[in-house]
């Protein structure tokens, strides 16, 4: 069992093992329970580069494309939102790829285009710079 | 944070106008040294305000 906190508008802000999740509670927020472990939530949304997730990449650059992985274990569909754009990705057996250019330089955020079901958080997002 | 685009399915980052800026100060520089149309001052100091409204906010 974890504990999970929304934020006012519904998003999930985010979720424990620890039972009661009082003390990280702010005024307009809710707390839920959700039958599940920890690690099983987490892997609900995976995003990796290279295989690594969960942290900031950084890479030159002009270096090539970039394959992001995507893991969305029992889903047919995920939207993400890259930067400001929201796309929707079919899913074959849960899983997914996008191809990123490193032809500018800038920043790439990847995170849960729906906030309420997967929190933006931990290994649901990735973030990449490209140098 | 910068725009992205889609193209033939692979996304790419929209030039970010401040790190444009910034990459052509050594450019924007040199550009002292010899006359420079009224187009290129104008470019220049846009370059450099957008800079500077950037440094500001840091």
């Amino acid at each position: 069992m974890i504990t999970l906190i929304r934020n006012t508008d519904g998003s999930i802000k985010t979720y424990s093992e620890i039972p009661d999740g009082f003390e990280a509670l702010s005024l307009g927020e809710s707390v839920e329970t959700v039958n599940s472990t920890f690690a099983e939530y987490s892997r609900r949304l995976t995003l990796s580069c290279a295989g690594r997730s969960g942290e900031t990449l950084r890479v030159p650059c002009s270096s090539g494309d970039l394959t992001v992985e995507v893991h969305c274990p029992g889903e047919t569909t995920i939207s993400l939102k890259i930067n400001s754009t929201i796309e929707t990705l079919p899913l074959i057996e849960g899983q997914a790829a996008l191809l990123l250019g490193t032809g500018e330089a800038g920043v790439f955020h990847l995170q849960p285009a729906d906030t309420r079901r997967y929190c933006p958080a931990g290994q649901s997002v990735l973030t990449i710079e490209v140098v | 944070m910068a725009a992205v685009t889609k193209s033939n399915g692979k996304f790419t980052l929209q030039p970010d106008p401040l790190l444009a800026a910034r990459a052509r100060s050594a450019q924007d520089k040199s550009s002292l040294d010899k006359g420079i149309s009224e187009s290129e001052l104008r470019a220049l100091l846009a370059s450099n305000l957008l800079r500077l409204e950037h440094l500001e906010q840091e």
